[in-house]
């Protein structure tokens, strides 16, 4: 079962990080995942901020277990949101 | 008549899962290699300055220290080289971190405790200690007092290891902690926003329950690396008499995916130069196996507490010089780690130590059960209801006065849990900098909160100085955020709570 979801979670995180590439080739945003525990929203993967992308950043909740963190150096409009939506499927 | 310690037997020998210590140890051996540091202390003797001079560049440069090249620097005698550590020590801090110090409280939530620690105050036999856990009402009233009248943000909650305060009660008590919100007179709320847990070492499938309802820290300190010393204050057959379980909780806690860890030494227990690298040795093992190193190191100093024989630690008591010492040696080993330095230190230590790199302080601080809300700021302690004495009991509003005369900004910040800046990610961050100038900007914004909600009108005239001081320099210095930041900054000054950067 350990090795089931571990496995599951690994394929998780691996199809985020093609994903996020993808939108960042395209997008000038930086996009990491999170792991949702109440308050705490903790890093799994993603990209590192650059000073100048931290001023806007917003958080997205994938589903109960998983969120998104978007910096982006600008605000970001609605099609860019939705468009992020669309290709990490939340 | 039954001993509180065979009442819990079946408690006691369920605890310490021996494969969670196994699976980390190389060969059977662990990574505290005493008799090398020994010999790394002793090789390191008489530096000459310019291989000090080369070290203090790389610290500058925010790169980890070797335990050689920390052996070097506690082995510096000369003053003017000293003085060169000292202002080498302040850059790195305001390279990472800037002129912010993050201010937070302890909550004692339990003394019971099955440990037998020659050093403590809630050690089992110690029996004219008065013993207490906090109900659920006490822990409101005690959060009512912290978050609505001093103005606190960020705990730490420490924990007897016992099974009245089991992994079960930390977690109601943690939930409990969250959900208390005391109306402010500016229409927000006072709230608690960051909980960070001192707590006994767990098995990894407790750590992960308590990283489920939202940890901030996980601190627990290994009191001292060095074994002898470690057996001789923690008796045999106790649970924190086994030095491999405490030894590897962090890698536990890391595994469990609590990923901001606190580690620490009780200073005074032993050769203060062997902890000092030993620690080093920590941090590098966490950062080798896990990618992240300890997010705070913490700097407690023995105290005196009620039936206690200090006597028996008189060799290794650490003086005030040896003190700023080991404090400026880790600022450089470690540069971009969190350094705490509490109220058990009197007033113009901690003042002093502030310019060696210190990030986080409390005040304010009642280390009674129940204290905060049953006791005014200021009364006199009670050596059989706390842990040790502590020494400096000002207010915060009068050490927040302090810090914004001496020119920095009280920070209230926890959006960074909140928001995925954790781990890897917060240590990237802080190595390259970015951190602390982005952390500025909360700072300000929280400071601001603090200032309106809870200020006396003398703090509050020294700290709108340092606050005017930053938005000139805001505005100068980060023009591409200036607009947003001060959009955010009108809304606090409108009443609105909890807006981050």
């Amino acid at each position: 079962m350990d090795k089931e979801i571990s496995t599951c979670r690994s394929a998780f995180i691996a199809d985020f990080k093609k994903r996020a590439s993808e939108l960042e080739d395209r997008l000038p945003v930086c996009l990491q995942l999170v792991e949702v525990f109440g308050q705490r929203w903790s890093y799994i993967a993603g990209s590192i901020p650059q000073a100048e992308q931290m001023v806007n950043h917003f958080r997205i909740q994938i589903n109960t277990y998983f969120g998104l963190i978007v910096y982006s150096p600008a605000v970001v409009d609605e099609a860019v949101i939705i468009e992020i939506r669309e290709v990490m499927q939340c | 008549m039954l001993l509180e310690t065979d009442k819990h037997k079946s408690w006691i020998d369920r605890r310490i899962v021996k494969e969670e210590i196994d699976k980390y140890m190389d060969d059977g051996k662990d990574f505290i290699p005493h008799d090398k540091i020994y010999e790394q202390l002793k090789a390191n003797k008489n530096p000459d300055s310019q291989q000090v001079r080369d070290i203090l560049q790389k610290s500058l440069a925010i790169k980890n220290l070797t335990p050689d090249e920390t052996a070097i620097l506690m082995n510096v005698t000369d003053k003017d080289l000293l003085e060169e550590m000292k202002d080498a020590a302040f850059k790195v801090k305001i390279k990472v971190y800037d002129n912010r110090i993050i201010t937070f409280a302890p909550l004692y939530m339990g003394n019971y405790c099955v440990n037998n620690c020659s050093y403590c105050g809630f050690r089992v036999d110690n029996t004219d200690q008065k013993r207490k856990v906090l109900s659920s009402e006490e822990i409101r009233r005690e959060v009512e007092v912290l978050a609505g009248k001093i103005g606190h943000r960020r705990l730490i909650i420490v924990y007897g290891e016992h099974p009245s305060n089991d992994v079960d009660y930390i977690l109601s008590s943690m939930k409990e902690i969250y959900d208390v919100k005391v109306p402010l007179p500016s229409g927000g709320v006072g709230n608690i926003r960051r909980v960070n847990v001192n707590a006994p070492p767990f098995c990894v499938s407790d750590l992960k329950k308590i990283h489920d309802v939202g940890i901030g820290t996980y601190q627990v300190f290994q009191e001292t690396y060095n074994r002898d010393v470690y057996s001789r204050v923690h008796p045999a057959g106790t649970l924190k008499g086994d030095y491999h379980w405490r030894l590897y909780c962090m890698h536990r806690a890391l595994e469990a995916g609590i990923d901001d860890v606190g580690i620490g030494v009780l200073f005074g227990l032993g050769d203060w130069r062997f902890e000092v690298l030993a620690m080093i040795y920590h941090s590098w093992e966490l950062e080798n196996k896990f990618g992240i190193g300890p997010h705070t190191i913490s700097f407690p100093r023995l105290e005196p507490s009620l039936n206690t024989d200090m006597d028996a630690f008189a060799p290794f008591r650490v003086s005030d010089e040896d003190f700023m010492r080991i404090m400026l040696t880790i600022r450089l080993a470690v540069p971009f780690t969190g350094m705490i330095l509490t109220a058990r230190e009197k007033a113009q230590i901690r003042r002093e130590a502030i310019a060696l790199g210190i990030t986080q302080t409390d005040a304010s601080s009642n280390i009674e059960l129940g204290g905060y809300s049953g006791c005014e700021c200021g009364d006199p302690q009670h050596e059989d209801q706390q842990q040790f004495m502590l020494g400096d009991t000002r207010s915060l509003d009068e050490v927040i006065r302090e810090f914004s005369e001496m020119g920095y900004i009280t920070s209230f910040c926890t959006a960074g849990y909140r928001c995925g800046r954790t781990g890897k990610c917060i240590m990237d961050l802080l190595r390259s900098g970015t951190e602390g100038k982005f952390c500025k900007l909360n700072a300000v914004l929280t400071f601001r909160e603090w200032l309106d909600d809870f200020a006396s009108p003398e703090t509050r005239e020294a700290g709108e100085k340092v606050l005017n001081m930053e938005l000139k320099q805001i505005e100068e210095r980060q023009p591409g955020i200036w607009p947003k930041f001060r959009e955010n900054y009108y809304k606090i000054c409108d009443g609105q709570r909890d807006i981050n950067m």
